[in-house]
C-alpha cells in the first residue's frame, strides 16, 4: 500500500515537474504560473523524496533486503537452525519477531539515532559489497547490547521471573553481564553447515 | 505593466534557464526514484540516496539560488 501511493506521488511530481519544464516559457509571466511552478518544482517533489525515503528505509528494513546480498545467506539460513538454544532460530520460529523485519529487529540499536546508525551501516556495508573487499568472517562493530533484547524482554514475566535471572536482573540491565554470556550461540553456522534444519510445521506433521 | 507579486519579463529571462536546469535535476532524481523504488534491493538503495535524492536537492537549491537572482533583478542590484 505505501509501496502503491508512493510511486503515485513520484510519478505525479515527475509528471508536473516535466509539464513545467516544457511550459516554463508560457506559464511563468503569470501569478498563476508562479504558484505552479513553486508546486511542481518544491512541493511535489519534497512530499515525493520524503515518501520516498521514508518507504525506502521501510523497505530495507526488511529480511528479503538484508538476504540480497550472498555475504548474509548463512546468516538467513540459520534462522531455521533446528536447536531451540540458538536465539536467531527460536526468535524467527516463534515469531518472537517480525519474521519480515528478522535481522533488523535484532540488530537495530533502537533509541533515537539506533535506525539511523543502523542503516548508515548497511549503507557502508553495501559499498563495501560493491566496490570494497567484504571480510572472510563478518563481526559486529561492538559487543551485543543488552538493551537490543531489553526492548522486547524488558519486564516481561517470563524473563524477569526466570530462575537463572535470579540475582542478576540488575547486572543485565547495567550491560555488565552480556545477555550473550549465556545465550551466546549467536547465528551457529557450524550447524548450517551441518544441515541441522528445522522444515517448518508441514514437515512435522 | 506587473505588479509586486509578477516579475517583469526582462528579470524572468535573467533566472529561466536557471529554473530550467533546476527542473530537468529534479525530473532526473525523481525518475531514478521511480526505477529505484520499485523494487528495494541493497544496489537500488544506494542509488536511491545517491542519484535519487540528491540531484532533486541540488535542484532544490538552484530553484533557492535562482530565486535570490530574481529577487535582486527585481530591486536592481547590479
Amino acid at each position: 500500500m505505501l509501496r502503491s501511493i508512493v510511486l503515485l506521488i513520484i510519478a505525479l511530481a515527475l509528471l508536473g515537474a516535466l509539464v513545467m519544464f516544457f511550459l516554463l516559457d508560457r506559464l511563468t509571466p503569470s501569478r498563476a504560473g508562479w504558484i505552479a511552478l513553486a508546486f511542481t518544482a518544491c512541493g511535489l517533489p519534497l512530499l515525493a523524496v520524503g515518501g520516498g525515503s521514508a518507504y525506502a528505509v521501510k523497505a530495507s528494513s526488511s529480511t528479503e533486503f538484508c538476504l540480497e546480498c550472498h555475504e548474509m545467506g548463512d546468516y538467513g539460513r540459520s534462522l531455521f537452525i533446528d536447536d531451540r538454544t540458538v536465539l536467531p532460530a527460536t526468535h524467527y520460529q516463534n515469531r518472537l519477531v517480525e519474521r519480515d523485519q528478522a535481522c533488523f529487529s535484532c540488530h537495530t540499536d533502537y533509541a533515537m539515532w539506533g535506525d539511523m546508525k543502523a542503516k548508515l551501516n548497511g549503507l557502508k556495508h553495501v559499498w563495501v559489497h560493491y566496490a570494497g573487499e567484504v571480510p572472510e568472517t563478518l563481526e559486529l562493530y561492538q559487543p551485543y547490547p543488552n538493551h537490543n533484547c531489553l526492548h522486547c524482554h524488558d519486564d516481561g514475566r517470563r524473563f524477569t521471573e526466570a530462575i537463572p535471572h535470579r540475582g542478576k536482573l540488575d547486572a543485565l540491565y547495567a550491560d555488565e553481564t552480556s545477555c550473550l554470556s549465556c545465550h551466546g550461540k549467536g547465528h551457529a553456522l557450524e550447524q548450517v553447515e551441518a544441515g541441522n534444519f528445522w522444515l517448518g510445521p508441514e514437515a512435522d506433521n | 505593466m506587473n505588479d509586486a507579486s509578477t516579475p517583469a519579463k526582462s528579470d524572468i529571462a535573467v533566472v529561466r534557464p536557471w529554473v530550467g536546469r533546476a527542473l530537468l535535476l529534479i525530473i532526473i532524481g525523481l525518475v531514478v526514484q521511480l526505477f529505484t523504488l520499485w523494487h528495494v534491493t541493497p544496489a537500488s538503495f544506494l542509488i536511491f540516496a545517491g542519484f535519487g535524492v540528491g540531484p532533486v536537492f541540488v535542484g532544490f537549491l538552484l530553484l533557492a539560488w535562482a530565486g535570490l537572482k530574481l529577487r535582486r533583478a527585481r530591486e536592481g542590484a547590479p
